[in-house]
């Protein structure tokens, strides 16, 4: 009777049981559903499945992960210090995780923007560690960094597009038509407008169909594009100089019709943020407009006439945490603001400033919130913090 | 007479009724009872019946009763040597039954029976005041013709004399009666030969028997302070000192001034041939010295008085429970707090049992030290084996146990019990295979609760541990149980065999005791990729001067100089900083150094009850404790129960979490509060599906607006709350 009842137990046990993966698809379907939530910016709700996730499922291989993402919550929420905490326990729980080393970097883009205080210099001093010059710089025309501090600047005088590493030693050079901008893809993909293509860097030129205006029909290909952006999902936002609004096309690069998008107006540049929001800035440098991933106009940067005045918009970036950084030549200068259109800070590039540059045109913003200009008088990348 | 054998009755069961005493409960007398204690018995039951007809009217019939007793006596002492009670009783049987073959008329078999007892001892006297004067003539006359007297003498004296075998006296002895004929006289004394010699009695005549004795060997006389010292020679125990103390002890008492009655009478070591000897003198809590002795020829030596010196230490016990009971060497000595126990110096066992926890310390005392030991009660841990539902070879199994025990060795906070080896492991392991599937779940189940409860009384301990060999998993890991006999729920670890990282934190992990209160820094800080040591985020409480503040963006660099690179590293620090009344921090703004003194404020603290590093069932044997503590204040005893309430939110037993949360009354404006009470409520109520309850608990945490969650200085409860109220209302 022992002897059976031991073998039952045997079966049972062997059919049913697994201590950890308590339940595998049952907490990766409690985080898609919070990270449902979170994407149509119901933060409470997504936050709380968050948490009820970590209590549900303490031994899961997802929570650094749930944890991470429950912070983002709280930053899209427009609740950065709460985001700052949230990321802590990122960083204390888990510090092993690769989330624990995203945590590091956002919260050193919180305390840059938020913590340190207004006097503190140093924050965005620069780096003298830092020395990216190129002698025979021309006409810089765009700016991006990947997740590992690679750098890659456009010059469409000289026709190249220039690699530097994290220390900004130039470890590459790549010819390209008329490389008008470059961008980092989610994917990784350096993508370079290269006016009548979009030149994937170390790989294909990529052409895209232009669908006449009138007509809604395909015609030939999209010329003069001056900018490119890929979202999450593959999805090519292009600025082109002979197109009024925004050019979306699948990743497959079939034509996607976006009317929403700034359809009577002239962009020079777009970026998509993390969250997949879309930035355009307009032709003359007056604004930026921001729409959300779904195309719905979200807010627009502009002059208010009173704290925020500046002559023009000369580039614009978006850090990991989705703060804007525009760069202006009059006053000289960089205008933060926050994810939701706030103004933070600017940072002026004076005497009196920490600034240092005199002709800058392109900007981008590392992973931990340094800024990078180029500064067309000096030759130089110059890292700022 | 009556007199003389009720006092004899009284000493023949003295015996007896002692034994019963010290029987353990259940076992009757005759259970233990020795033969010969039990034919006393019947012989004085048989003496006291006859004796009583002999006092009666018809005392004739006493003499069969008698004359059986003396029989059956008799045919025992052909048997064996009758022990002194039993001579005693047939002497007197004797003595009756003479008197009443005299009485009757038959002076042949009275002659006889006064005979026979005269024989068997010639000194035995007969009640003059009760026996009539006619019996005593006559025993007197039988006496007299068949005693004689001998006076034994020796030189020296005091050698022990025998006659026929019979111990009669020591030397000089005077005047023995003996009966006429031939007898054998022995002589015996420590040191000399023994010497015998046959001599002839006549009635009524006194033999002289003299001794000379020949010294054969040495003796050696010890006398010592106080009695009862143990002697060995060559690691031979020889006995104890004792007796009344003799002449020697009387003038080393007054010369040293030491209480005589204390000191032994002589302790002889005899036979001892001419060498040298090392004696030792042996008394716990005394000095105990050697002594070396000469012995140059035969002779007796009376060596100096040994005066051992009182040697004694002294431990006083306090502990966290008043009810812990303190037990030295496994003796019981009361309950704690002990001040200054009198104990001999050395190694001792110091054991406390309370209700909530064991403390065990092996103390070595030195002479004349007063030891303090300041006994925190640990719960014990009791490790029940591992387990494995597959075809695992034992000796696998027995490799994963031997690991655990020895990794398990040198917790600080925990009392380890080994019951993997117990001799009912059997049944202990049916119950913990039962109790894996049963937690397979992970639900609570208040049936499997009280199989957790029912193995925790079996193995008289709170927490238990068992490794159970997962089915899938990568080779050689181990899933540890860790449960409690508060919950249902176990808290897991997976642990690879050999993994020195993974054991060194699950130790860390169950040597963890979270306080209930902290002093705070007061500030919330966050790591970035970018800075040297935490960034102060936010000010909490105001625990430094306005004369030199802290900042918001403050970097912090160290503490007490200590180098701190992260928050983690800042707050440990600040953990091992308890005691001090203020602390220094290093810190960098914008990018300068300053250092700021900071006066740490004591801060209630919660359990983060999500915390991945947490074991939940080992935190519950600590808040237990402190809840229960006799000493423990309402306060303290409010933080221990939200933190109780904690861990069965964790362990999703949220009945119980809310049984906690309803006795709590904690009226505290700032920090942890009744807001964080009913907070935990609304928690625990929404889970069960109560929302309006949960609810209705959230609008009047609302009212507390300064209370907060984790700690004095943590997250603000109204955001929180809201920001579940909120969740709730689109639920």
């Amino acid at each position: 009777m022992k002897q059976l009842s031991f073998a039952l137990l045997i079966f049972a046990l062997s059919s049913t049981f697994n201590v950890f993966a308590q339940s595998p698809a049952k907490d990766q379907g409690l985080l898609e559903q919070a990270l449902t939530l979170r994407d149509q910016g119901k933060y409470d709700q997504a936050f709380d499945l968050f948490s009820l996730m970590r209590m549900q499922y303490p031994d899961s291989s997802l929570l650094s992960r749930a944890v991470y993402d429950s912070a983002l919550c709280l930053l899209y929420d427009n609740r950065p210090l709460d985001a700052a905490f949230q990321f802590q326990q990122v960083i204390s729980h888990y510090p092993s995780s690769v989330e624990a080393g995203h945590a590091l970097k956002m919260n050193a883009i919180l305390y840059r923007l938020y913590l340190a205080q207004p006097a503190d210099r140093k924050v965005y001093a620069p780096d003298p560690a830092f020395s990216a010059y190129i002698a025979d710089l021309d006409d810089p025309s765009g700016l991006s960094i990947d997740n590992n501090g690679r750098i890659y600047l456009s010059d469409k005088g000289k026709k190249s597009v220039y690699t530097f590493d994290a220390s900004g030693k130039m470890v590459g050079n790549t010819a390209a038509v008329s490389p008008y901008s470059v961008s980092v893809a989610n994917d990784g993909r350096v993508l370079v407008a290269n006016d009548s293509t979009v030149l994937a860097l170390g790989g294909d030129h990529l052409s895209f169909p232009r669908i006449d205006a009138s007509s809604g029909q395909r015609k030939g290909f999209l010329e003069e594009i001056r900018s490119a952006a890929v979202n999450g999902n593959g999805q090519y936002f292009l600025v082109s100089n002979k197109e009024k609004g925004l050019a979306v096309y699948d990743s497959n690069k079939t034509p996607l019709l976006r009317p929403s998008i700034g359809k009577l107006e002239e962009f020079s540049k777009v970026a998509i943020n993390s969250r997949g929001q879309i930035h355009v800035m307009d032709k003359r440098g007056e604004l930026i407009r921001i729409y959300g991933p779904d195309g719905k106009a979200l807010f627009t940067i502009q002059r208010t006439g009173k704290e925020l005045n500046y002559g023009k918009l000369e580039d614009f970036a978006v850090d990991p945490a989705n703060h804007i950084y525009a760069l202006t030549d009059n006053p000289r200068g960089v205008l933060i603001f926050s994810p939701a259109g706030k103004f933070l800070k600017f940072l002026a590039s004076d005497k009196k400033g920490a600034l240092i540059f005199e002709d800058a045109r392109v900007i981008t913003v590392g992973p931990t919130g340094s800024i990078y200009v180029v500064d067309k008088d000096t030759k130089r990348i110059i890292k700022l913090g | 007479m009556k007199y003389s054998i009720l006092l004899l009755l009284m000493a023949l069961f003295a015996g007896p009724t002692g034994a019963q005493e010290l029987q353990p409960p259940g076992q009757g007398p005759q259970e233990t009872e020795i033969p010969e204690e039990a034919l006393l018995q019947t012989w004085t039951k048989l003496f006291q019946d006859a004796e009583a007809v002999f006092n009666s009217e018809n005392q004739p019939q006493s003499i069969p009763l008698f004359q059986d007793l003396v029989n059956r006596i008799n045919e025992e002492k052909n048997k064996r040597k009758l022990m002194d009670p039993e001579q005693s009783l047939f002497l007197r049987s004797l003595d009756y039954l003479g008197q009443g073959f005299y009485l009757e008329g038959q002076q042949d078999e009275s002659r006889d029976t006064f005979l026979r007892m005269i024989e068997i001892d010639p000194n035995y006297r007969m009640n003059e005041e009760l026996v009539s004067s006619k019996i005593i003539d006559f025993v007197a006359r039988i006496k007299a013709d068949n005693l004689a007297t001998v006076s034994v003498t020796s030189v020296p004296p005091g050698a022990a004399v025998k006659i026929d075998g019979v111990e009669v006296g020591i030397t000089d002895l005077t005047s023995v009666y003996s009966m006429k004929g031939t007898h054998e006289v022995e002589v015996n004394r420590s040191g000399y030969h023994p010497q015998k010699q046959t001599v002839t009695l006549n009635p009524g005549k006194i033999e002289k028997v003299a001794f000379v004795l020949e010294r054969s060997s040495s003796v050696a006389y010890f006398v010592t302070y106080p009695k009862g010292v143990e002697i060995l020679m060559a690691g031979k125990s020889l006995g104890f000192t004792g007796g009344e103390p003799s002449q020697r002890s009387q003038t080393a008492a007054t010369e040293q001034n030491l209480p005589a009655a204390e000191f032994s009478g002589e302790f002889p070591i005899p036979d001892l041939q001419p060498g040298v000897y090392e004696i030792e003198f042996r008394k716990p809590c005394w000095e105990t010295p050697n002594r070396k002795i000469t012995i140059a020829v035969n002779d007796d030596y009376y060596f100096t008085p040994i005066v051992l010196e009182a040697s004694e230490a002294y431990i006083s016990i306090t502990a966290d429970d008043p009810q812990a009971n303190i037990f030295i060497d496994n003796e019981y000595k009361g309950l704690a707090p002990k001040q200054s126990l009198q104990l001999c110096p050395g190694k001792h066992l110091v054991k406390l049992k309370g209700p909530f926890g064991k403390f065990e310390k092996q103390v070595d005392l030195k002479k004349g030290q007063t030891l303090s030991v300041n006994a925190k009660l640990n719960p014990s841990l009791s490790f029940l084996g591992v387990v494995s539902f597959s075809a695992l070879a034992k000796t696998q199994l027995e490799r994963y146990r031997q690991e655990t025990i020895k990794q398990l060795e040198g917790l600080l906070t925990l009392n380890i019990q080994d019951n993997s080896k117990a001799p009912d492991q059997a049944a202990i392991d049916e119950i913990v295979q039962e109790l894996a599937i049963s937690l397979e779940d992970g639900l609570p189940n208040e049936s499997r609760l009280e199989r957790i409860q029912q193995l925790s009384s079996k193995v008289e301990s709170d927490l238990l541990l068992f490794g159970l060999i997962p089915e899938k998993a990568e080779e050689r890991t181990v899933d540890y149980y860790l449960l409690s006999t508060w919950s249902t729920q176990a808290d897991v670890r997976r642990i690879q065999s050999g993994n020195a990282d993974q054991w060194k934190l699950f130790r860390s992990q169950l040597d963890y005791e979270h306080r209930l209160f902290e002093k705070r820094l007061g500030v919330n800080a966050i790591d970035t990729a970018i800075t040297r040591g935490p960034v102060i985020a936010k000010l909490s409480l105001k625990t430094y001067q306005e004369t030199q503040p802290l900042m918001v963006g403050d970097v912090i660099t160290a503490i007490e100089d200590r180098p701190v690179k992260t928050t983690d590293e800042l707050l440990a620090a600040a953990l091992e900083l308890q005691s001090a009344e203020s602390v220094r921090l290093s810190v960098s703004r914008s990018g300068a150094p300053i250092t700021i003194p900071v006066q740490m404020m004591k801060s209630a603290m919660e359990l983060d009850p999500t915390s991945p590093s947490l074991l939940f069932n080992r935190e519950l044997a600590s808040f237990k404790k402190s809840a229960g503590l006799d000493k423990t204040s309402a306060q303290e005893r409010s933080i221990a129960q939200l933190n109780i309430a904690l861990c069965h939110i964790r362990l999703k037993e949220y009945e119980k979490a809310l049984e906690q949360l309803q006795q709590i009354q904690l009226q505290r404006a700032v920090g942890i509060g009744q807001g964080t009470i009913l907070y935990r409520m609304a928690m625990a109520q929404r889970a069960l599906g109560r929302i309006q309850e949960a609810r209705k608990s959230l609008a009047e945490a609302l009212q507390s607006t300064q209370n907060t969650l984790g700690s004095d200085d943590g997250v603000s409860l109204a955001i929180e709350a809201e920001r579940l109220q909120r969740t709730l209302s689109g639920s």
